[in-house]
């Protein structure tokens, strides 16, 4: 089973909205994560038949689908908003795409309704109307409706984003390995690098309606290869700060560190440093050290994330392990480990080097 | 709003909350009088419509006028009629809305916005201005004394708004349910049928309630429309004119206006909660 | 850039993407023209067909011979010059102006106090006041009619007998249908009645959109009742006043079924409205020509309400899409 876009472009209102879309999804499930309008939905509904490309093509199989209606097409959708028919119950939501699919014999669908209710979690609700669920159950609800019956293209659109921190991540632990062997193509959106990295499912980055990269999540995360997938990859935000090439060192801020693999003196770059491997103690030797003024401590409990501000009016964010009380406006310095500092090309945004490749291993 | 109430509440509180309830019955009292009073004669025995005290409630209650009421000439005709005229407009109006509703609601062509224009005036159309040229147009069509014109009329005059309403109530759906529908495997018509059409049903409701009370209640079509054939008048033409059915006898005229007003009362008394708000809310769109 | 990949290589980009297949623009789906297009007929044949009707009667000279024969003739604007130089008309016209008047001050005033005396009861009595306000407007007009018909009657009316009861010995079998400011206010009480439910439950309904929590503050700030009416209350149901006034001077304005059953515009022509006379000019004088003229300017008069009206509600429009 295969699901290809080929040369996808969508036009709306004078707007691109998505631009030379050229992917081929295999059986299984694929993330795709991008920011907000990135594209995701577009692509989703693309793919699933609801919104005509304004160019390209919809493969399936090996068969141009594009111009089939959605509804003689074998797709299921999972909407961001929980969407589930309100007049009619669980039950009913989840019957409704298997009484429909002529092919599904009838005297099956009890059996399967409850199935897959049973595996959403679903099962003693099956008699309410979604009015009378949480967002959490209404979401497992859409979910088991789309998993009712076998499709070639299962779509879930962001369909964490709007359920609350805890229902969140126990969706999620429910969702994880469910579509590992599913022999469909399973597409999975999310704005959230955390779910691309749970799944740890090939991924799609996109932005601005144009595909980043597409790879392998932890690869990318380890070795992003632009810019703009290292911030999409990254929560909380990347620290980004400037720098400049010279005779195979990096200068940033009045420190410098070597950087053997990158060519060309006087260039511009810029280094991100995620906020875990930003620490105010020495860590070890060779860590470049920038002092600062600090501004702000978030304290979550398991982490205090500390706003620092840099002598250039830079802020630079460290996440701390634990709680820890600091006072604002006390000098401190940030210690970081070239080791974990990715240098952009600051023209073209390309990776120029992970130094961590080059001195040693990383964590 | 919430009833702001306190623990200890001054005397002074207290007073005004009597003077305030007080004053809550009296408007209650006077708004509901005429409707009582109503019931209550056509209850009453004659000897009691004609005592010169009158007495608050029926002393021996009767059922003689209602009786009267219905046995007189052509009561059953003209109640048929109105059924007919009533039923066969509104429900004119609901299908015909329900495709331009649907049209405004959930597509994007060129003309929706002059349509939406055309519709909201429509909805303040002068009817009282049409009399006339209703009657002639009615005549050269051969329509007059038909009860195809008067539906045709009173389908005209309810449209307007029922389209308002449904749309308003159309529009509430997500088009995402719409879709969901559709990728299950319906097609759109069944997708409407089996989606959407569940959750319009308070504003069908409440614009067939508008459309029933409209054409239920309608008098000045009815009297330009119908003139010679009086077997197809309507019940308010029939009520307006009791003084030629039953002279001064209030017991059984009563009785005919609580025959005719009933099916209102009992209509919208029992739609009420859930058609209220729709009501409200579509008489503030317009 | 190496590509060491820990899973099965796709999803890939493609590397030959083919020319796009750039697809014909849809032609315009003739759907929603198909879907109006009952109510766009109904619209031109039963509104705007008779509208430009009566439009050209009332240039025309139409009456009982026209209507049997036809052939009526074009006869520009003498029947609004006709119209224009009778003194009945513009006596007719002051009339309905003070009719109008008088009832929607009467039916505003009135349901303020009414919408405002709601948002203050407790939960049964508020419930029992809006179910009788409920029953009000839904009985039917001429049922109603026919009710105050039998409250003012003259001899057995229940009105006299109480009017009589609280020392108004002078209202002892009072005919109210023979006097003409008598019957005036006998249909104003009518209309009045009929209106309030709806006006009330309206800005009741607005009244309920204003958090408890701006009221706290007004008075934590130190307002009185009637400046927290008028700098909060009244502030915020604007726009619920404006509808209510205006819809109702329009169906006060046009309103007929109430005085032609009760009084036929009488006596002596004490409660003739313009829609009254419109009526009677054709239906009784058979001056369809004239009929219509006054029925056009009884448009062209409220055009000022409708437009507002129909402002406001594109407005309302605008703001929702």
């Amino acid at each position: 089973m295969t699901l290809i876009l080929d040369g996808v472009r969508v036009r709306q209102r004078g707007e691109p909205w998505l631009d030379g879309i050229d992917l081929e999804f295999p059986s299984g499930m694929t993330t795709l994560i991008g920011p907000l309008a990135a594209g995701k939905t577009t692509l989703m509904r693309v793919a699933a038949g609801l919104l005509p490309p304004t160019a390209g093509r919809v493969v399936v199989n090996g068969k141009d689908v594009t111009p089939v209606s959605v509804r003689k097409r074998s797709v299921a959708f999972v909407y961001q908003q929980f969407i589930n028919y309100p007049s009619l119950t669980v039950y009913e939501n989840i019957a409704s795409p298997l009484r429909l699919a002529r092919s599904f014999p009838k005297e099956d669908v009890d059996r399967r309704v409850r199935e897959v209710a049973e595996l959403m979690g679903i099962g003693d609700l099956l008699g309410r109307r979604p009015a009378e669920l949480s967002g959490g159950q209404q979401q497992r609800t859409a979910i088991a409706r789309a998993l009712a019956r076998p499709v070639d293209v299962l779509l879930l659109d962001e369909p964490l984003a709007n359920l609350d921190y805890k229902l969140r991540e126990q969706l999620r632990a429910d969702l994880k390995g469910m579509f590992a062997g599913s022999p469909g193509v399973v597409l999975y959106s999310t704005a959230d690098p955390a779910e691309a990295l749970t799944f740890a499912a090939p991924t799609v980055v996109l932005g601005e309606g144009r595909v980043r990269h597409a790879g392998d999540a932890a690869d990318m995360y380890d070795r992003p290869p632009t810019l703009a997938v290292a911030a999409t990859l990254s929560d909380p935000p990347l620290n980004l700060l400037p720098g400049v090439v010279r005779d195979g060192r990096i200068e940033c801020l009045g420190v410098s560190f070597p950087a053997p693999g990158v060519q060309g003196s006087g260039r511009r770059v810029v280094l991100g440093v995620r906020p875990h491997q930003v620490s105010i103690e020495r860590t070890g030797p060779g860590g470049l050290e920038f002092p600062a003024e600090i501004r702000l401590a978030e304290v979550t409990g398991s982490t205090t994330f500390l706003h620092l501000l840099l002598p250039d009016r830079r802020h630079l964010v460290a996440q701390l392990p634990g709680t820890r009380l600091f006072t604002p406006g006390e000098p401190a310095v940030a210690h970081v480990d070239p080791a974990h500092v990715f240098v952009f090309d600051e023209a073209g945004g390309n990776l120029l080097a992970t130094s961590a490749a080059e001195v040693g291993p990383h964590g | 709003m919430r009833t702001r109430t306190r623990p200890g509440r001054r005397p002074a509180v207290r007073a005004g909350r009597i003077a305030l309830n007080t004053a809550a019955a009296a408007v209650l009292a006077v708004m509901i009088f005429p409707v009582y009073w109503m019931f209550a004669t056509a209850f009453k025995p004659a000897a009691e419509i004609q005592s010169e005290t009158p007495s608050l409630w029926p002393a021996h209650p009767t059922l003689e006028h209602f009786a009267a009421a219905v046995g007189a000439d052509g009561f059953w005709t003209f109640w048929r009629n109105s059924l007919a005229v009533t039923a066969a407009a509104v429900l004119l109006a609901l299908a015909v809305s329900l495709l331009s509703a649907f049209a405004v609601a959930r597509m994007r062509w060129r003309g929706r916005g002059p349509f939406i224009v055309m519709v909201f005036a429509a909805q303040m159309a002068p009817w009282e201005a049409l009399l006339v040229p209703m009657f002639i147009i009615a005549r050269d069509t051969e329509l007059l004394d038909s009860l195809a014109m008067l539906t045709g009329v009173y389908f005209m005059i309810t449209l307007p708004f029922t389209i308002v309403t449904l749309r308003g109530f159309l529009a509430a759906v997500p088009a995402e349910v719409e879709e969901a529908a559709l990728v299950d495997g319906c097609t759109r018509l069944a997708a409407f049928r089996r989606v959407v059409f569940p959750l319009l049903a308070p504003g069908l409701m409440a614009t067939s309630l508008f459309g029933f009370i409209t054409a239920w209640n309608e008098f000045a079509f009815v009297n330009v429309l119908i003139i010679k054939d009086q077997g197809k008048r309507t019940l308010p033409v029939w009520l307006s004119s009791f003084r030629d059915v039953f002279g001064t006898d209030w017991g059984a005229t009563m009785a005919a206006a609580t025959l005719f007003a009933l099916p209102v009362l009992v209509v919208f008394l029992f739609l009420q909660r859930r058609v209220g708000a729709g009501m409200i809310a579509g008489a503030v769109k317009g | 850039m190496p590509a060491a990949t820990r899973t099965p290589a796709p999803p890939r980009r493609r590397q030959t993407p083919r020319a796009p297949t750039g697809r014909p623009r849809r032609r315009r789906n003739p759907w929603p023209y198909l879907l109006i297009a009952p109510a766009v007929a109904g619209g031109v044949f039963l509104l705007l067909y008779p509208l430009l009707r009566a439009a050209t009667i009332s240039f025309q000279h139409f009456r009982m011979g026209e209507l049997i024969r036809g052939g009526a003739e074009l006869v520009g604007l003498d029947n609004y010059r006709e119209l224009l130089a009778a003194e009945e008309f513009w006596a007719v016209t002051l009339r309905t102006f003070a009719w109008t008047a008088v009832n929607v001050v009467l039916i505003v005033g009135i349901s303020t106090g009414v919408a405002l005396m709601l948002a203050r009861l407790g939960r049964r009595m508020r419930v029992a006041l809006m179910s009788a306000l409920a029953l009000v407007w839904a009985t039917p007009v001429i049922a109603a009619t026919t009710i105050f018909q039998w409250l003012f009657q003259s001899e057995l009316g229940v009105v006299n007998w109480v009017l009589t009861r609280l020392g108004f010995g002078s209202f002892q079998g009072y005919s109210w249908f023979a006097d003409g400011g008598a019957m005036f206010g006998v249909l104003v009480t009518l209309v009045v009645w009929q209106s309030v439910p709806f006006a009330a439950l309206t800005l009741y309904a607005g009244l309920t959109t204003i958090p408890a929590e701006l009221y706290e503050s007004a008075r934590i700030d130190g307002g009185t009742g009637r400046q927290i009416f008028a700098r909060v209350t009244f502030p915020i149901l604007r726009p619920m006043f404006a509808l209510v006034t205006s819809l109702e001077v329009i169906w006060v304005f046009k309103c007929f079924p109430q005085i032609w059953v009760l009084s036929q515009g009488g006596p002596d022509d004490a409660t003739t409205t313009l829609p009254v006379y419109a009526f009677k000019v054709a239906r009784v004088l058979h001056r369809y020509d004239l009929g219509s003229a006054v029925a056009m300017l009884t448009v062209a008069i409220l055009a000022v309400a409708l437009v507002g009206n129909l402002r406001r509600m594109l407005r309302q429009e605008g703001n929702e899409s």
